[in-house]
Formats: C-alpha cells, structure tokens, sequence
C-alpha cells in the first residue's frame, strides 16, 4: 500500500504555489468542469476537478495536466463557485516553467517568437507573402487604424484569404488603415501562456513603442487571442491600447453605413464563437449582426452557440501541442453538421484551420465549407 | 354587546399563513388573511407526497384550509393584494385591493361551466402540467371554493363587443357576475403578518441542462404534478414526450442553488424533495433511478432514515453535477463526472428532474416598500438574529419561505411563531359561537324530511330523480321528501329550513354531494328550522354515486335509493349533540429556561397570560451559555441571552430556578404541578422546553487523549489560551449512526468555529460526510471558510469515524475520496464535533404526562410535518432540542409556536370540542382495559377488574376503543352500534349477494371515493359506502351482521397508516381483520370477502379501481359461498 500523502497547509515555502492555492480554495469539488470540458469526453487525461483538489492539496505531481487546457474558459464561465480555473492553470503553467518542465513543443515556440517574432517561425521577410499583388498601406507612416495580422496568416495560406478579404473590405469602406508587415512581432499570447511572464512584458514594451509610433488611434486584429492579449493582459503591464476585434469594426462600419453587403449569397449559415471573443470579451452580437446583414443566406445557431460556445481546441498553446485524444473541433464541426450548416463562419484563424481539418478528415454526408466572416463579407460586397 | 376583538392582518395564504390564521383565529382574535391567488394552500396543496412520512399533502392540508374557512374568527380575502399601510405597531391601518372573482360564493362546484368554456389555458397551479379553462377551479380543494374566472383570457373580456356567456347561460344557480368590480377594503389591525411564500427558480437559463428543449426534463415541482394522482399522468409515471413509462430516471440537485451564477444559498428543501420523488419513483416500479448530488442535507427528524431507505430501496446516489443534459432521439444524454470514482460518466435517461432552487417571491421588494421593512442580499426578508419571526420593525413579522427557504414543518412553526409575537399586541380576544339551539323536542317518533338534489344535471342527469323522491316518500319515518335543483344555494336551504317546518321534522336527509364539503352548509338549515344540526345526515349519490355510474342510469338510480335507504335509516335513530366545552386553568407552565423555554415564556406573559417558567439549574440560558457564537448568524451568544433575560424578566412570567417537577396530574385544561420546592401549581398547559445533551464521545481515545476535545470544550479553549496550531474537525460524532440521525445545529456551529481559528491564523482541516449547511447564510459559511483555507475532507456517509479515519503520531490519516489516495495530516488537537442526545433526566415527567418519545429518545411531535410542536397528550406541548436537535433560530421559533398553542388554549378560559367522542356503559363494563390498551391519546384511565374512566377531553373520537369492546359497554355520539347496523341492513335489503359494503374513514378513504367523483373515475355500481371517523371504530359485528345479512363481500379502508389521523389507530384495523379472517376462514367462509385497503384522499383512481377489483371478484364467487354464509356464521358474537 503506498504511504499517505502529506497534506500541509504550510506553503510558506512556495509563495507561488501559495497564491495559486489561494485562488481555488472556494472549489467544492462539484465536478461540473470535468462534466463541461470536451476534453475528458474526448478521452483526454484532463480532470479539472482532480487538478483542482491537487492544488488544494499542494500536490506538486499531479499538476502537470496544466498543459492539457485549452484555456477556453467554459468551465471556469458555469463554476458554481465562481473559481478562476482557466487562471489557475496558467499561473500553474507558469510554475512548472520555472522547474523546466515546459513540453518540447511549446519551448520550440517560444524560441520561434524570440528569434523571428513569430510563433509559427515565419522569417520578417515573408511576413508580407499573404498580400501579394494586394496594395496595403505600411503603417509606420501613420495610420488611423492599425491592422495586426498575427501569426497564423503569413504562415498558413489558407488564411492568406482572410486577410486579403478583410483588406478588400476595409478599402471598400474607405478606411484610413494599414500594416506593419515586416516589423509586425507576435502578440505575446503563446508566451504568456507558457507562464514566461518576463518574456512577455518585454514583448509588450516593444509592441506598445512600435504601435505608439504608427500613430494609429486602434489596433484592429484578425485573431480574437491577440484581441485578448492587448485587451486584456497588456494593460497590467502599462500598454494601454484602443484596440478592435475586426467583427467589432465590420459592425461599425455596417452601421456607419460605410459598407453594403448587397449581393445575394445562398446557403445555410452557421457561425461558431471563438472562447476568446465570446467568452473572455462577450462578443457575440456583432458578428452575428454583420452575418445577417448578408442577403440571401439563412442563418441557423448551432447548440452550445454564443457565450455556451465549444473550443476549437486551438487556445491556451495547444494548437502546438499534441494530443493523445479526439479532436474537439471534430466535436465542432459534427454540431455544425447536426443542423444542417452549408458554411460554417467563425472569426478566429485557429478555429478555421481546425475546423477544415475536422472536415477534411470527418467525411460529412453534406459537405460543409468553413469560412471566415471577413471572406463573406467581402463576396457579398461583390 | 360584544364588542368585536381585535384584529391581525395575515398577507399569504400558504401553509405557514394558515397556521398563523389559525393560531390567532382559535386565541380569539380575528384575522383578515389576504391571498393573491383565487384559493389558498399555497405550494403544499400542489404537492403530491409529503417527506419523511409519504404523507398525502392536499389529504393532511385540505382539513386546514377547510378549517380557515369555517372559522368566523378569520376572514379570507382571495385574489387580493396589499396596497398600502399606515400607522404603528397596536395601530395600522390598512388598504386590500380585491380583484372581482365573476362567480359568486353561491357556486356549488358542480362544474358545469367548465366543458362549455371554449377558451383552454396551461393550469399554472398545475404548474402547466395540465390544462384549465378560462373558468376553472385551481385545485379540486380549492378555498375559498366558488370557481373563478381568469378574465384576462376570457372572452368577455371587457370590452365585449361580442360576449361568449356560455358558462352564463349553463350555470344552474346563476352565480356568474361579469358586474364584479375591483374593491378597495380598509381595515385596522394590530399586527401584520407576512407570509407570502417563496417561487421557484426557472432552469432553462442554465442552457447545458436543455430545460425547456425537450419534455422529458421536468422541474421537481412539475414532477410533483406529474406522479399526482390528479396529475395528468392519473397518479402514473410517464414520459410527457411519448406517455411511456421510463425505464430510467435521474433526479439532479442543486439546480440554480449553491451556486454563485443564481442563488448562492442553499434551498434546503430540494435534498429531501428529491429523495422521496427518487422513492417514490422505485416505488412505482422504475428500474434505474438515480440521484446526483453533492452534500446531502437530510438535516431533520427522520430524514438520514429516510435517506437511507431510498438507498436500501434500490435509488443509486451519485456525488456529482451533471456538465450537460443533451436531448437525443433516444432519450437525454448526460455527462457528469462521478466524483467518489474520479470518473467522467456518459449516461442515457429517459427523464431527468431537476431539484431547482427556491427563490425569493417576486412582490417582495414592493411589500417591504409597503411595510417599511428590509430584504436581504437575495430579496427575502431579513429577521433578527435570535427572533425568527421579527423584522425589526414592531408589529410586522414574517414567517415561512418569505423570509428564505423552508420545509414544511419549519414554516407551520413559524406561521405559529409569528401568531405568538401578533398576540403580544392584541388586546380584545372573542370567540363568536353560532347558537346552537338546543333540541326542542326529540319526539318519541322519529320525523325525517328528506331533500333530494339535482346538481344541475350532475344528479339528475342520471339518476332518475322522480323515482328517487316517491321511493323516499315511501320508507317508514319519512313524514316528506322533495328534491331542489341547487340544495346547497341559498334558496335551497332555505326552502329545506321552511319544509322542515310544515312539517314538524324533527330528522334531516340530504341526498346531495359529500358531507366532507357540504354537511356543515346543511347543518345550518336544521338550525334555521330550530333542529339540532347533529340530526342531519347525508347521502353522497353524487360523488360516489351518478359521477362514478354516468353509463348505468337504473342501476345507480337502485344504488342512489339503497343510499338514500341508508342515510334515514341513520337518521332515525340519531340524538341530539351538543359540542362539550370544559374549563381550562388560565395559567401555562413552562418546563426548562433554556432559550426556547425563555422565549416561550416571555411570550406568553406579553400576552398577559399568567406564566411560570421552572428552571432546574441555578441559572437560565440552557445549553447556550456554553457557546460564545451563533451560527450562522455569527452573533454573541452572551448578548442574545441577556436580551432573552431581560425581556423575560420584564415580561412579568414568574421564574424559578433550582427548581424541578416533582408529578404532574390532570388532563387538558386542568393539570396539577406538583414542584420539587413544595408549591404545587394548577394550570391548563405546559410547554416542555427541556432541551438535550451534548454526545458523550468515547471515540479516539476522548478522555484519555489530552488532544481529544469535544466542540463544545473548543469553545472555552478558543475565548482563553489555544496553544495547537493545526487543528482537526470530525463531524458527525454521536450523530448519523444506524440508530440516530442528523444533530442538525454542528455543521454549521464547526463551521463558525473553523473559521474563527482560520482567522486566528491557525492551519484547520474538517473530516466530514456531508456539509449541511442548510440554514440561512450557512452555505455562505462554508464558502468563507473555504476562501479562508479550510481544508476538507469527505469520509463515507455509512461509515463510523473511527472505522475510516486514524489519529496517532500527530497524523490525521484518512483517505480523501476527492483524489483517490490517503492522506496524512498534521494536527495537534483533534476536535469531536459531537451530536446531541436526548435529556433521560426527564423521565419522571414525561411518563406521567404519557408524552410519546421518538425512535432516539426525543419528545414526539403529534404530526412531523403539521404538528411540530403538538404532541399526543392535548394541552402539552414541546419545543428547542427537547424535541429533536437543532439550532437556536428553530429553537425559538418552535418555542413560540408552543406559545401561540398554549395561548389558543387557555385565553378562551374554556375548549369546546366535537361531540364525537366514546363513552362507557358502567352497568355493562367488566374494567378489562382493553379499550385503554388501543386509545391513541390515553384518554381512558382505569384499574384492571376495578374501574374505567373516559376523559371526554383527551379523547378525539377515532371510536377504535368502541370496537375493541367485547362486552358492547362502549358506544360512540354520531356513530352508534345501533346507527351503523342499521346502515348495514338498509344497504343488504336487496340484492345483497351482488354487493359490497365499503367501510370508509373520514379523512382519506371516503375522501378518495370523493376524489374518485370528481375525476369521474367509472367503476361498477355494486358497492355501499358506510363512513365512519376512523377505520378504527369498524367492528366485528358490524362486519359479521353484513355477511350474515348475505353480502358478498366487506371492504374496510382506511388512511394509509402513516396518513393515520388518529396516530395510528388504524393499526388497530390491521390487527382486527387477520383476526375476522381467521374467524371467516375457521367456519368455512372464503376470507378473501373481508378486504383490507389502504387509500388517501388524493388517490381517487386508486379506490376506483379497486372498486372494479372488488365488482369483478365478487362475480368470480359461487353463489352457494354467499348463501351458505348466514347458517355458517351462527353463532359468532355479534353476528345474531
């Protein structure tokens, strides 16, 4: 029989694992996060509830399920005791960074912002590949509005799309906008997620400065989790910013009457929240708004829509990581499915290459296309 | 001239609104009950069951909400609001708006106007289980009863250009007023009452849990409705979606309470609720039923018992909170994690009923703003620590669910609380008494008039109505019969009263509906007529006649004549009665000076009733003095008690302490207290307030240990020097063992502790089965204690303590099922959290009282959900832990509610009760006693060979000591051997080899044949229903008289016996027909022709179909078993 683990409440000499613990004492251990999470329905080794009890318990080896979290903060919206689950496992992250225990992956990451700027490892130079032949104003000579690519697109040209119809979008409405193409550097979401805080404030003050010298008065994004990061997590670190998600400017500009989705598109419609902006920042209306804007198309919800919204399974550093499980975009895209969707929209540049790759490999009796809002609008501009 | 007495405004008609009503109404003083809905009864009345006893909840309500409308003391304002209060504590002023009704009190629930109301509606008493009309009655119980019209929806709503008028123009008695016009009352009362009731919390805004998306997903509430027998599924469990039985059930808890997103208190009532559905749901023969859930908080009298028979009975409990309930085409998918496994589970169900949380009632924040009083956090109303009932604004007081969550039994005991504070204010008491006129000449000559009614066309479009009244013209006595189309309206009575006259009756027949609703209403017409109202009887030919026989006209015209046979028959040989009043002592004694007996006894003293309270210790304050904090209030407990002494001191009871009972005498209204100083004491109650013990550990080596400490001695080592920095609690020490139950008062009092050395820095761990914190602001406790670092660690609810947790080397060792493994945890003081057991120094007392104690040994309450603070022995009564654990919030207000008794009972000097009371026939009693052995109420005393006495003031009528007697030396006012045999012969004149006699009891049986009427539930037309007050008071002649007389076969039904009205005087019956069959048997005689039946009042399918059983065995029995009866029971006693 093994010996009994220890239970101390003395944490005096782990002021870190202290704090974390401070923060879920409040847990009952109800078990409706591991119920909510799609991740142990998948066959994951994830227990959020387990992981829980073991910081209650200061049970340093069982924490390293830290990395198993997409971050999407379902379970964390419905925890009847209202615990910050999602911050606890980042912050447990961050511990075990500090210990080396960083998985292989995410480390290649980290080195790959540090060396490129650029979470997927783009070079500067091909930064700009998504906007062949396309005319984008460079932001460093001042802008009105700044819009911040990220790192997906220049890497994946499928998302090249997005960002061209955006830009096609925006030009349509006369926008006063731009890019910082070369000089554009990561976020900072990958690396916050990997508890490399020092890191991640130094990507701050450099992306403030750049930002603060374009002179633009908004940051416009295309993924809502660089959305989250300078909404929400610069500020702690003094950078204030004026920043936009783009579903958030398309709305506007809808009701500034500066676009005009006029021509007819046909199909069954439905749209997916991305976490980040359904769930950290509640946006849910706007993109909804703008779809139905869209003559022609009939727009049908999804079950688990808006702030119920499920995971892509691309948050929180896991579109890095491996997986021992199903897919939860698979999950996903078996919804949009179930009522019937010809297209599925989203807004997020993980969700697209999730879901496409849950289509391509799921084999649906009605063929599905995954698109992003910014791509139907601008075929509906026509 | 009497003045008029003072009144008392009750807003809310629910349980705990009555109680008040009632309370207040029997202590002489009028009360206004103003309710919003078209009936009172509130939530009870829409209940199926009740927990822990499975009681019927409309059968144990109705009687009550009966009770309110009877007396004249109390005036129900129906679908009225309270608009606006002026003035002070002994001097409000207050403005009732009354919405109009459209029907008149005239109304005879014949219900005619129903099927011809185009206009079909959710029934939202049903909570929209079922359909209603426009017009319709809430619940077939429904009080005040004339039937409403919801205006909003009819067709004639104004402005009606073209009006419907259908239910107009059917209407009999013409007693629908479109002309009805809201109504402004003002009125003066002393004190406010508020019981307004709580609502309950809608789920479909937790979306994971698909409420509202599929119809298998039902709210606990809605399942009530569903498995009630006048529930849509005729009492059957069945799937909305399909009407198939399921084969699996989940029950989930929790639902929007405990839960930060809606309501972070716990609701308290949703563990037991649930508990008896999952039971009755294995009872109604469903395989898989299973309960996720996360504490269990069977926290009252009975309940772990309870708990755990639903576990022996096959209901599977499940630690866990489902993440999703997915509706699928083949049932509802959900997902929760097994908590105790570490498992995710997938599971199909094909229903699922959600325990949601009780909420604050909406009209709150408008009639705090009316009283000027607070609400809480949450929008309940707030009350004073240590005074339940109190709002902190004189004069105003809030009782039952207004002021948070509560179960039945606590909400009757603070309706009386709240009764006890508003006497404090009352100075004018009456009790208005209808002259009851003494017969004036009981002829030698037996003189009945009989009245036949129509109903509409509910009678006479059966039965044939002209026939009916020669045949009753023709039986012997009758000097007149005639028939009315409406008996029961004015005009009816009126012409009965009149006909009476013409023709100098002197008896009075009613063949009509069922004198459960109607007899008193024709009791009235006696009197007009100067008749003693015992001299009328009825026939029910309409409930349990042409409702039930629709398809066989003649047949039921026979039966109606057999019944309207029978009631002359009764009839004839009925004697005048006179309701017996007795004297009682105005004085109350009250036994104990803890807090519960203070506050009784101030109480009682504010309202100017002569108080004594009697203290054995030197010093009031009971139990408390010990503790310095109470939970979860968190305040002094040093404080409240000086505040308690005070007031009572003030109060002007007499105190004395040092000073015990030596013997008590007497009976109600008169007991003799002979006390340990000399002084003996004559008063007319006694409120036993002798509170409990603290658990004496022997676990862990308590005593021996000096690490060892019980909770209580905690307490003294916190207010002086606590040297242990890591310290442990284990719960459920001397509580939740095989034979003992829920302590009730610890959970919450470890909490409050754990969190004071939290905050004094020290590291503390809580071993526990379950966290109940189940009271107002506990759930708010245990979260804090969390958020401060408390530990916890759950052991296994079956388990001893000391069978699963270790304590040596400083080490607490347990295994935590919340991870999996066993942990270690330092401690340097292990503290007990004991329980409480019951006070054994009280024996003397209570074996001369004959006060029944409980399976643990605390004083029995006459009725667990009730009767709380009554117990079987009138004029005594119980409150605080004397009668079972708990904490000092229910304490007092048990003990008021004692006070709000006793008051009732002594300030009126006198008690007047039914006249249907036993007596002894001297010159024929051979003192044998055994009619004392089965009293339940020991109201018969006597020495053995020697002499019997009957106590006519304890005894309650049930008439079961009458067929105990072997000698015939007992008998029973208004159900005489000699009328019942005379029912029996009348009903065996003809055919008697095709019928059954059914012996019914008032209370449920006889009331589901009614319910069986209402549903217009068809069964076959060969049975005779004979009611008496009991299943108890049936005997053996009676039964052995039916089969000499050639009856085929007898049924005795009665309440289901824990639905006994007689504290189980029908377990009598039990014994009494193995008996009779045996006797059956030994002569040859098929036994199965004496049938047992338990039925309640709510289960009118029930007892229709075993009418049907009955019709079809009786055409399976040779004719030659009949025949050959009467030579074969030659002989047996009684039978000649």
């Amino acid at each position: 029989m093994s010996k009994p683990i220890l239970v101390s409440q003395d944490t005096s000499t782990m002021p870190e694992l202290a704090s974390i613990r401070q923060m879920v004492t409040p847990c009952y251990q109800c078990g409706f996060c591991t119920a909510t999470c799609p991740y142990p329905l998948l066959g994951h080794r994830l227990n959020i509830r387990k992981f829980v009890r073991a910081l209650q318990l200061s049970m340093l080896d069982a924490l390293e399920q830290a990395w198993l979290c997409s971050t999407c903060k379902l379970c964390e919206s419905k925890c009847p005791r209202g615990v910050p689950i999602t911050d606890a496992f980042v912050k447990t992250r961050r511990l075990l960074a500090l210990s080396k225990k960083t998985p292989e992956k995410l480390e290649q990451v980290l080195w790959n912002v540090y060396e490129n700027g650029n979470s997927w490892g783009v070079k500067s130079t091909e930064k700009l590949s998504w906007a062949k032949g396309l005319e984008v104003k460079d932001a460093s000579k001042g802008v009105k509005y700044l819009l911040y690519v990220g790192c997906a697109v220049p890497y994946d040209p499928r998302l090249y799309k997005v960002a061209r119809s955006l830009v096609n979008v925006l030009g349509a409405a006369g926008l006063d906008f731009g890019v910082l193409g070369k000089e554009e550097k990561c976020c900072g979401d990958p690396v916050y997620h990997a508890g490399e805080l020092e890191f991640f404030e130094e990507i701050v003050n450099e992306n403030a400065e750049k930002f603060r010298r374009t002179g633009a008065e908004f940051v416009v994004t295309i993924s809502p989790h660089c959305y989250n990061t300078f909404k929400n997590l610069y500020p702690s670190y003094g950078a204030d910013l004026n920043v936009l998600h783009y579903t958030q400017l398309l709305e506007q500009l809808l009701d500034g009457g500066k676009i005009h989705p006029s021509r007819k598109l046909d199909g069954r419609v439905t749209y997916h929240d991305p976490c980040y902006l359904a769930r950290y920042d509640n946006v849910v209306e706007p993109p909804r708004k703008v779809l139905e804007s869209i003559p022609g198309i009939e727009f049908v919800e999804m079950r688990d829509s808006a702030q119920d919204t499920l995971c892509c399974g691309g948050g929180g550093g896991r579109m890095w990581l491996e997986s021992e499980g199903g897919r939860p975009s698979d999950m996903r895209v078996s919804q949009a499915s179930e009522v019937e969707a010809g297209l599925m929209v989203t807004s997020c540049p993980y969700c697209i290459q999730n879901f496409e790759d849950s289509v391509r490999r799921l084999r649906l009796g009605k063929p599905l296309q995954v698109f992003d809002l910014a791509e139907l609008v601008d075929r509906a501009l026509g | 001239m009497s003045e008029d007495a003072d009144s008392v405004l009750v807003v809310g008609g629910g349980i705990a609104g009555i109680q008040a009503a009632l309370d207040l109404a029997k202590a002489g003083v009028k009360v206004v009950l103003v309710e919003k809905s078209p009936t009172i009864g509130g939530k009870m009345a829409v209940l199926d069951k009740n927990f822990p006893t499975l009681d019927c909840s409309i059968c144990i309500e109705a009687p009550k909400m009966g009770e309110v409308m009877r007396s004249p003391n109390i005036e129900v304002i129906s679908l009225a609001e309270l608009l606006e209060v002026n003035g002070s504590a002994g001097d409000f002023t207050v403005k009732i708006l009354q919405k109009p009704r459209f029907v008149t009190s005239e109304c005879t629930r014949c219900g005619d106007c129903v099927p011809v109301c185009p206009v079909v509606l959710h029934n939202e008493f049903d909570f929209g289980m079922g359909a209603r009309k426009a017009i319709y009655t809430p619940i077939p119980q429904s009080e005040p009863g004339a039937y409403v019209i919801d205006i909003e929806h009819c067709l004639n709503k104004p402005p009606n250009y073209l009006p419907c008028n259908r239910c107009m123009e059917v209407c009999g008695p013409k007693c629908i007023d479109f002309n009805m016009k809201p109504k402004v009352i003002e009125k003066k009362v002393k004190a406010i009452i508020v019981a307004t009731g709580f609502e309950i919390f809608d789920p479909s805004v937790i979306t994971e849990y698909s409420y509202g998306r599929h119809p298998d997903i039902l709210t606990s509430i809605e399942f009530e409705r569903l498995i009630n027998s006048s529930g849509p599924g005729g009492g059957h469990i069945t799937k909305p979606s399909d009407g198939m039985e399921p084969e699996s059930v989940l029950f989930v808890l929790c639902v929007g309470s405990r839960d930060r997103r809606y309501c972070a208190y716990c609701s308290r009532i949703c563990c037991m609720l649930t508990i008896k559905e999952a039971l009755q749901t294995v009872e109604h023969g469903i395989k898989h039923v299973s309960v996720l859930y996360m504490d269990i908080r069977a926290y009252g009298k009975g309940f772990d018992s309870f708990y755990q028979r639903a576990k022996s009975e096959g209901v599977e409990f499940i630690r866990g909170k489902p993440g999703r309930i997915i509706p699928g085409k083949d049932g509802l998918r959900v997902i929760y994690e097994d908590t105790e496994r570490g498992e995710l589970v997938q599971r199909k169900y094909d229903m699922v009923v959600l325990a949601t949380a009780a909420l604050p009632s909406r009209d709150n924040k408008k009639l705090a703003e009316i009283l000027g009083i607070e609400l809480d956090e949450y929008g309940f109303f707030k009350t004073i620590p240590g005074y339940p009932v109190s709002t902190g604004k004189p004069g105003v007081y809030v009782c039952g669910c207004t002021s948070g969550p509560k179960d039945i039994p606590d909400s009757v005991q603070e309706g009386g609380a709240a009764a006890a504070e508003a006497m404090t204010f009352v100075k004018k008491r009456r009790w208005p008494k209808e002259e009851i006129p003494e017969q004036k000449e009981v002829s030698v000559e037996p003189r009945v008039l009989v009245n036949i009614c129509h109903c509409g066309s509910n009678i006479a479009g059966v039965a044939d109505i002209k026939e009916l009244v020669e045949f009753a013209r023709n039986i012997p006595g009758v000097v007149y019969a005639d028939n009315t189309m409406y008996s029961c309206a004015g005009y009816g009575l009126k012409k009965i009263a009149q006909q009476m006259k013409e023709h100098n009756a002197n008896r009075l027949v009613i063949a009509a509906c069922s004198p459960k609703t109607h007899l008193v209403t024709f009791q009235k017409s006696a009197m007009m007529a100067g008749i003693n109202p015992y001299m009328v009887e009825m026939a029910n030919i309409r409930n349990h006649c042409t409702w039930v026989h629709r398809d066989y006209p003649k047949e039921a015209t026979e039966k109606c004549k057999d019944m309207i046979l029978m009631a002359v028959e009764k009839a004839k040989r009925l004697k005048p009665l006179m309701p017996v009043t007795y004297p009682v002592t105005k004085r109350v004694l009250v036994v104990g000076g803890g807090i519960a007996g203070m506050s009784a006894a101030t109480n009682l003293a504010r309202q100017g009733i002569e108080t004594y309270l009697i203290e054995r210790e030197n010093e009031l304050g009971g139990m408390l003095r010990f503790v310095s904090e109470i939970a979860p209030e968190g305040v002094d407990s040093k404080k409240i008690l000086e505040m308690k002494r005070t007031e009572l001191e003030q109060s002007g009871a007499h105190i004395m302490t040092g000073v015990d009972v030596q013997m008590v005498t007497g009976f109600v209204g008169n007991f003799n207290v002979v006390l340990s100083n000399g002084k003996t004491l004559d008063v007319g109650a006694i409120v036993m307030c002798t509170g409990a013990v603290p658990y004496q550990p022997k676990e862990f080596g308590y005593g021996s240990n000096g690490k060892v400490v019980t909770s209580l001695e905690l307490e003294s080592m916190m207010n002086n020097n606590l040297d242990a920095n890591n310290i442990t609690f284990v719960s459920c020490i001397g509580s939740r063992t095989p034979d003992k139950g829920c302590s009730r008062y610890c959970c919450q009092s470890m909490l409050k502790q754990a969190i004071r050395l939290a905050e004094m820095g020290k590291n503390v761990t809580v071993v526990y089965k379950d966290i109940r914190a189940f009271n107002k602001n506990g759930e708010e406790l245990y979260e804090k204690a969390s958020k401060l670092g408390v530990q916890f660690f759950q052991y296994p609810q079956d388990a001893l303590p000391e069978s699963v947790i270790r304590f040596d080397n400083g080490l607490v060792v347990v295994k935590d099922e919340l991870q999996g493994g066993e942990v270690a945890i330092p401690a340097d003081l292990l503290v007990l959290n004991v329980g409480l057991s019951p006070n054994t120094t009280i024996k003397n007392i209570i074996e001369q009282l004959k006060l029944p104690r409980d399976m643990e040994g605390f004083l029995l309450e006459s009725h667990p959900k009730l009767g709380p603070v009554d117990t079987s022995v009138e004029g005594v009564y119980i409150a605080g832990t004397a009668q079972g654990p708990k904490g000092v919030e229910e304490s007092v207000a048990q003990a008021l509610a004692a006070a709000s008794k006793a008051s009732a009972l002594v300030s009126a000097g006198s008690i007047t009760l039914e006249p249907f009371t036993a007596r002894i026939e001297q010159e024929k009693c051979i003192y044998c006693l055994r009619c004392a052995e089965v009293c339940p109420f020991h109201a018969i005393r006597g020495e053995l060979r020697k002499s019997t006495e009957l106590v006519q003031a304890m005894c309650h009528g049930c008439g079961t000591c009458v067929a105990e007697c072997m000698r015939d030396a007992m008998n029973q006012y208004g159900f005489e051997d000699e009328q019942i045999l005379a029912q029996v012969d009348a009903a065996t004149e003809v055919e008697p080899e095709k019928k059954a006699i059914v012996f019914a009891c008032n209370w449920c049986s006889y009331a589901g044949a009614d319910q069986a009427g209402i549903e217009k539930l068809q069964y076959p037309p060969n049975v005779r229903i004979i009611r008496t007050m009991c299943s108890g008071r049936v005997s053996q002649k009676f039964v052995m008289r039916a089969f000499e007389r050639g009856i085929a076969a007898v049924i005795v039904t009665g309440c289901w016996p824990q639905d006994c009205h007689y504290n189980y005087a029908n377990l009598n019956t039990e014994k009494r027909m193995e008996r009779w069959k045996k006797m059956l048997q030994a002569r040859g005689i098929d036994p199965n022709r004496l049938q047992l039946h338990w039925n309640s009042a709510a289960e009118g399918k029930r007892f229709a179909n075993k009418m049907k059983e009955v019709a079809e065995f009786i055409k399976s029995l040779p004719i030659d078993e009949i025949r050959s009866t009467p030579q074969k029971l030659k002989g047996v006693k009684a039978a000649a």
